[in-house]
């Protein structure tokens, strides 16, 4: 048994489901469902076995040892005989006796079962698999959900099912059964024949005996047939609403993820944007903070300021007659070259005067130009015009201090 | 409630969130535009504020000047009548007479918001160099917030020892 496998969903005779419980003294029944829907409570990791009605269990010779060449010869098998479709994933092969190459393919074939939440988070078998008969080839014939079956034993393993009609047709069935298996060249030799008591139908008496002298098979009455609790492997059996409603809860597990994402990406991008907010408003507040302590001195600053600038006339104002002075002494001849006004205001200088030639103008610009005491002024190009009359030069020269002041 | 109702309505929650959205978005952006400006124009005002430190050691010799040397608080009349006083005795003591004397009108801009005034007076003369040199000398008193603004010189004519003086002294006061 899987080590996860608690519980077995089988079949009941007549009607609905049993829940059994594998415990330290082998199976017991938990609990019977007369119907399962989606207010049935079904334990999580739960093996939902189908009845005989429900599957197709097919033999197959196939004569190889290697896993994927047998799934994939009995998948052409099954699918020549219109039991699954391509790309299905409601069906699954076990090897029932490797001498003699014997597995046996089983899909379902019919909805047994009402597709419930519970019901498609379980794993999946077929019922008759459990079903303990000892070792031998052998016959079982029992009721499962109110419809006789007979279930044909390898090596304690099913390898083929069918329903059976009533009690009274057991007998055609099976030769029916020997002979097809005799053609097929499938080995099957029962030495026992199971049969269950129907509780809601009179065995007639000597029933067995007289089917032990017909079949020459061993007949056994029992009441009730055992679960198997040696190990079964899981089958890949899973019915296509199932498959569906795990493609579509992966989808939709897909969209939470992507929703979620995109939720998650929506908030980190508000915090980004409310922390980037809470970082300019913190620098502001820094900021003003830091105005508010530089805003006394600020003010005093200004009002400095305010002082100089209207008292700037006195402040720059230089000794007018300096300039006079300098103007004065860069005459090149002072006999010749006569000034005839100087006119000295803040931040300009103009000068006026007479000269025999030309030459002495020419002398005097570059000399105011380059002295010292007026290089914050700039010169303007000397206005010249000769006197007809006296031949005399008269000149304007006028200095502006750069930047205005 | 149908599907289709579920989805018509599915779609109109949809749209009003888009629009929420952009409505919020475009109303951040507004606010983080004026946050913007509101910490650069802060950023501004401190860097101008955080100048003013070497400025005020460049400045803080002239500062003491000023408050040293403090204009007189007068009021503007008798500040001209002072000066005019002024310019005509001292020109008298040195031994001539100013030829024509004028009181310069106070233009409106440069008293509001002020904390000082000039009072200033336009002057013409004709004196000695020497007389003009003195004359000038007493004016130009930078200490007592009175300065030449103006002057314009003339030199002597070969036929005369007079040189013609034309000034504009200015005295500046406090506003009372």
């Amino acid at each position: 048994m899987s080590k996860l496998l608690k519980h077995i969903l089988l079949p009941a005779k007549e009607q609905g489901w049993e829940l059994w419980l594998l415990g330290k003294d082998g199976w017991s029944q938990e609990e019977s469902i007369a119907e399962l829907d989606d207010s049935t409570l079904i334990p999580k990791e739960t093996r939902v076995a189908f009845p005989i009605r429900a599957v197709a269990m097919v033999p197959m010779i196939i004569p190889s040892t290697d896993r994927s060449t047998q799934r994939g010869m009995a998948q052409l098998q099954m699918e020549q005989s219109g039991l699954i479709k391509p790309e299905s994933t409601s069906w699954d092969l076990y090897q029932v006796d490797a001498e003699c190459s014997l597995s046996a393919g089983v899909s379902i074939v019919a909805d047994s079962i009402a597709p419930t939440k519970q019901i498609q988070d379980q794993t999946f078998d077929v019922a008759a698999r459990f079903y303990e008969v000892g070792d031998l080839d052998t016959l079982l014939c029992k009721r499962e959900q109110g419809r006789w079956v007979t279930i044909c034993y390898k090596n304690s393993q099913p390898f083929y099912s069918e329903l059976t009609d009533s009690a009274e047709s057991i007998l055609r069935q099976i030769k029916s059964l020997l002979t097809q298996f005799s053609v097929q060249g499938i080995e099957f030799d029962p030495q026992t024949l199971i049969i269950e008591k129907d509780e809601h139908s009179e065995w007639r008496d000597h029933r067995e005996e007289q089917l032990e002298n017909d079949l020459g098979i061993a007949t056994k009455l029992v009441d009730s047939v055992k679960l198997v609790t040696s190990e079964r492997g899981d089958l890949e059996l899973v019915p296509d609403f199932v498959t569906d409603s795990r493609a579509k809860e992966k989808r939709n597990k897909k969209i939470k993820f992507v929703v979620l994402a995109c939720l998650c990406l929506y908030a980190i991008g508000c915090l980004f944007l409310f922390m980037r907010y809470k970082k300019t408003e913190d620098e502001i507040q820094q900021v003003r903070d830091d105005l508010a302590v530089l805003e006394p001195q600020w003010i005093v600053y200004q009002h400095h300021l305010s002082q100089l600038n209207e008292l700037d006339g006195v402040l720059t104002n230089q000794w007018p007659l300096a300039t006079y002075d300098k103007v004065a002494s860069l005459l090149p001849d002072h006999e010749k070259l006569q000034l005839e006004a100087v006119e000295v205001e803040s931040g300009r200088v103009l000068i006026k005067g007479v000269s025999p030639n030309i030459n002495f103008i020419n002398e005097l610009h570059p000399a105011l130009m380059n002295d010292p005491y007026f290089n914050r002024y700039s010169w303007t190009v000397p206005v010249k015009a000769e006197d007809k009359k006296t031949k005399l030069w008269n000149f304007t020269m006028e200095a502006t201090k750069k930047g205005g002041q | 409630m149908t599907k289709r109702e579920k989805y018509l309505g599915g779609m109109l929650l949809l749209i009003l969130v888009v629009l929420a959205h952009i409505f919020i978005g475009v109303s951040l952006k507004k606010k983080y535009a004026s946050q913007t400006a509101e910490l650069d124009g802060l950023q501004t005002t401190y860097r101008n504020y955080s100048m003013m430190g070497p400025t005020t050691a460049l400045i803080s010799e002239e500062v003491e000047w000023v408050n040293e040397h403090a204009p007189p608080v007068k009021s503007f009349q008798n500040a001209q009548t002072d000066l005019q006083n002024f310019l005509t005795s001292s020109s008298k003591a040195l031994g001539f007479d100013p030829d024509t004397q004028k009181l310069l009108t106070l233009q409106d801009d440069e008293v509001s918001n002020s904390m000082y005034q000039s009072v200033k007076m336009q002057i013409v003369a004709r004196a000695t160099e020497r007389q003009i040199y003195q004359w000038l000398v007493e004016i130009h008193q930078p200490e007592e917030m009175r300065i030449l603004s103006y002057l314009k010189l003339t030199p002597p004519a070969k036929d005369s020892q007079l040189i013609h003086c034309e000034i504009i002294a200015e005295q500046y006061i406090s506003s009372e």
